[in-house]
């Protein structure tokens, strides 16, 4: 049989990126600061999301989006706080798209919101690939799960501005290596800010909250200028 | 595999399984006779490959005739299966290609898959097959180029190719670089068509 070739221009991340220029538009226009969260599944996200979102709701209008495979179980846990939460059931899709995103927001306004918190599929492989409009990639790294995870997913901290050390309240019950830490995050990302705290006792939340505190001001003065 | 082809299937919580179908209703789940696969596809690091297994095969999708009892499990390494999204998106470009240009057999597919993208090759042929199964690249061969990943390293101001494992180290001077010049790359480059 004969055959003839058909060139096909495909970067298969250009609709994602597409999509998530539009959104960051939209984000940027309502001055509406948008935070990824990427981890290895249980390393943290839901606790730190909950803690961050009881603390800021008081100053500021917040609410999350949260991507899970099946479960609604962290929606639910992210709803006590009082924020206005929404669930992503990805089902087969193992990583949050732009076009998730997009749906999600559909008849809600979150333009509306200072800051909009995105809870990723527990994952370090695929979400890593799919940009979402987010201002700020945050990649978590719990305490427990080896310091060099960052070797074994460069992309996810790669891609990602911070690193957020999580369940440093048993960093000395597991005999975690922070000096191993650093060094492999700066093997994949060198100068990259990294924050050390605990969601449970609260230790170390004050940098964090201080951040994205920081990083609500100055993107709403941004809209507004 | 022969016939009746589940193109992916998932289970939502320990006691059920649900099948999802792409392109076909829950209601066309009744029409098949038999499952021959199940492909096992979770985040969750607590479940055991035996125990997956096990609770897959006692599970019941609905409208599902028979339990998948004479399925073979194929577990794989990486949870979770992120080749099997990929091998979907690569099926999605290459259908709304081939049906604007009026192709309707797909013999073969040239893809660019850098190191850092976390594919596994033997994972995406084997999901590709998965994915094509009963569509216009059913029995396609993927051919998969790999880009290995290419640094800047500022210091020696040259490209450079980082060993695996090590992140973004130059292996000449030990510096790490985060300006990565190739291996994100996860492109569809052509594809093979009957003239
Ligand atoms: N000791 C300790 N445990 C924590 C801390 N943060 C979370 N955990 C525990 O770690 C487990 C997983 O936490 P989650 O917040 O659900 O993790 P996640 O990243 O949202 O998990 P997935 O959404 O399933 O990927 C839970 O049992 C938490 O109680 C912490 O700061 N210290
Ligand atoms: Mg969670
Ligand atoms: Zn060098």
């Amino acid at each position: 049989m004969k055959m003839r070739v058909v060139e096909i221009a495909g970067n298969l991340m250009i609709k994602n990126d597409a999509l998530a220029a539009r959104l960051r538009g939209r984000f940027a226009e309502s001055g509406t600061f948008v935070v990824n969260m990427l981890s290895s599944p249980g390393s943290g996200k839901t606790t730190l999301l909950e803690q961050t979102l009881r603390r800021l709701s008081s100053t500021y209008r917040v609410g999350a989006l949260v991507g899970d495979q099946a479960t609604a179980n962290d929606s639910q846990r992210l709803a006590r706080s009082g924020a206005p939460v929404r669930q992503i059931t990805t089902g087969a899709e193992c990583r949050l798209d732009a076009e998730m995103i997009a749906k999600a927001l559909e008849g809600w306004d979150a333009t509306g919101l200072d800051a909009l918190f995105i809870e990723n599929v527990g994952n370090l492989i695929c979400p890593a690939e799919y940009d979402l409009g987010e201002d700020l990639r945050v990649a978590l790294l719990s305490v427990t799960e080896g310091e060099d995870k960052p070797l074994k997913y460069p992309l996810a901290f790669n891609s990602s501005r911070l690193a957020v050390i999580t369940k440093s309240d048993i960093a000395e019950a597991v005999g975690y290596d922070r000096a191993a830490a650093r060094r492999c995050i700066e093997q994949v990302n060198p100068g990259m800010a990294v924050l050390e705290l605990s969601a449970r006792t609260g230790d170390g939340m004050e940098a964090w909250m201080t951040l994205i505190a920081e990083r609500i001001r100055s993107k709403a003065f941004t809209a507004a200028g | 595999m022969q016939g009746h082809a589940i193109r992916f299937l998932h289970w939502r919580n320990t006691a059920t399984v649900t099948a999802t179908l792409l392109g076909a209703e829950p209601n066309e789940y009744s029409r098949i006779p038999r499952i021959n696969m199940i492909l096992c596809c979770s985040n969750s690091r607590n479940y055991g490959v035996v125990a997956r297994y096990s609770r897959v095969t006692r599970g019941r999708a609905p409208g599902l005739q028979s339990r998948p009892r004479e399925a073979t499990l194929v577990p794989t390494e990486v949870e979770p299966l992120h080749e099997i999204t990929v091998a979907l998106s690569l099926l999605e470009s290459i259908e709304s290609t081939a049906a604007e240009q009026g192709i309707e057999r797909v013999n073969a597919v040239h893809v660019r898959v850098g190191a850092l993208s976390g594919i596994v090759r033997d994972a995406l042929l084997f999901s590709w097959d998965v994915a094509t199964a009963r569509t216009i690249a059913e029995g396609s061969q993927l051919l998969v180029e790999e880009v290995p990943l290419v640094v800047f390293c500022e210091r020696c101001e040259a490209e450079r190719a980082p060993h695996s494992g090590t992140g973004l180290l130059c292996p000449a001077c030990g510096t790490p670089s985060a300006h990565i010049l190739r291996g994100r790359e996860m492109q569809l480059v052509s594809m093979e068509v009957p003239a």
